[in-house]
């Protein structure tokens, strides 16, 4: 009787530790190489504007787990840019596209189809993180507005909201 | 001993759903940031004044006519300067002949004519002057138009005094967003 005990606390010992390290210790980060600028011009000329450059967002995952997922969501933190006299601007006339490449460890990641931006957060990347960590996925945004006569002339301002999460 | 067995297996199962629910996130907030500029364009063409053709009445006024196309988008705060204007380029008319007296750039009179919101035009009749930039039309804050148009109207009156000859007057038009 006690051979069987023991046996049994061995296989729990032996096997809880590891998945413990795989829930407990896996931390995920997100940073982003900076903001977003649009300098939108006559709306005439240019009815789209792109960003002046493109965001790349870095997503570095310690502790990754052959088998677990991460996802990337996007939206907006309120609904218009807004500015300090001209009328508020709705954040659905940004529109986004999306790469994405793994640049350190054995992960995976493919992209959702690009989509204006909302207040709700919206599936941009997704992935495996693989068994090597870290992982680490780079996810490159490119963003455009659309441009209107209808805009008046300001400085406008609102934030993107990025999210990552690993399990 | 076979209840203990059964025990130790279903706290393996429970540590199996703990990790594959375990999850960490984080999240970052970048700054988008949109510019509107202030937006000001303005295209004309060169026009005629007029021809005097009754050598019977010196006293005829000469008018022409020259549509001013536009754009512009004026800053909530950035009136009242948003306008165009003209001025003369020269403080005297160029005659074809040498010696040719001219009218004078004063004697020039000038107005405007255009509509839409947030759109003034200068109507009433203004002398020219060859140093300082007179008002055509003015913009008020906030005024967004994407193609418009406006007639600026020249007028000089006749005189016995002109010689028969071609004058030209070199006009600069400006148009201002604030």
């Amino acid at each position: 009787m006690k051979r069987y005990v023991l046996a049994g606390l061995a296989v729990l010992l032996a096997a809880a530790p590891e998945r413990a390290v795989a829930s407990d210790g896996a931390t995920v980060s997100i940073s982003t190489s900076g903001g977003v600028t649009f300098a939108a011009a006559n709306p005439s000329t240019q009815p789209i504007t792109p960003a002046s450059t493109s965001l790349v967002a870095t997503i570095t995952i310690n502790g990754a787990k052959n088998g677990n997922s991460w996802f990337l969501t996007i939206r907006g933190a309120n609904s218009n840019f807004t500015g300090t006299s001209g009328a508020p601007i709705p954040i659905s006339n940004v529109h986004w596209t999306a790469t994405a490449a793994v640049i350190s460890g054995a992960g995976s990641a493919s992209v959702n189809s690009a989509q204006n931006l909302s207040t709700t957060d919206v599936l941009v990347a997704s992935g495996l993180e693989g068994n090597k960590s870290p992982c680490i996925i780079q996810v490159t945004f490119n963003f455009t507005i659309n441009n209107s006569w209808t805009y008046d002339a300001d400085i406008y301002l609102q934030n993107l909201v990025l999210t990552v999460t690993a399990q | 001993m076979g209840k203990r067995v059964i025990l130790t297996l279903a706290l393996l199962t429970f540590a199996s759903v703990t990790s594959l629910h375990a999850q960490s996130s984080s999240a970052t907030s970048p700054t988008m940031t949109l510019t509107v500029p202030q937006v000001a364009s303005i295209s004309v063409s060169n026009f005629t004044i007029g021809t005097s053709t009754n050598p019977g009445n010196f006293a005829a006024t000469l008018q022409g006519n020259v549509t001013l196309n536009y754009t512009v988008r004026v800053p909530q705060g950035g009136s009242p300067n948003a306008k165009i204007t003209v001025q003369s380029a020269s403080t005297s008319l160029t005659a074809g002949t040498s010696g040719s007296t001219a009218p004078g750039v004063t004697s020039i009179q000038y107005s405007a004519a255009a509509s839409g919101t947030g759109v003034t035009p200068t109507t009433s009749w203004q002398n020219l002057s060859g140093t300082t930039a007179g008002t055509l039309v003015t913009f008020a804050a906030g005024t967004k138009v994407n193609s418009g148009t406006a007639t600026a109207s020249f007028k000089v009156t006749d005189s016995p005094t002109y010689d028969a000859d071609t004058f030209t007057l070199p006009l600069t038009f400006t148009i201002s967003s604030q």
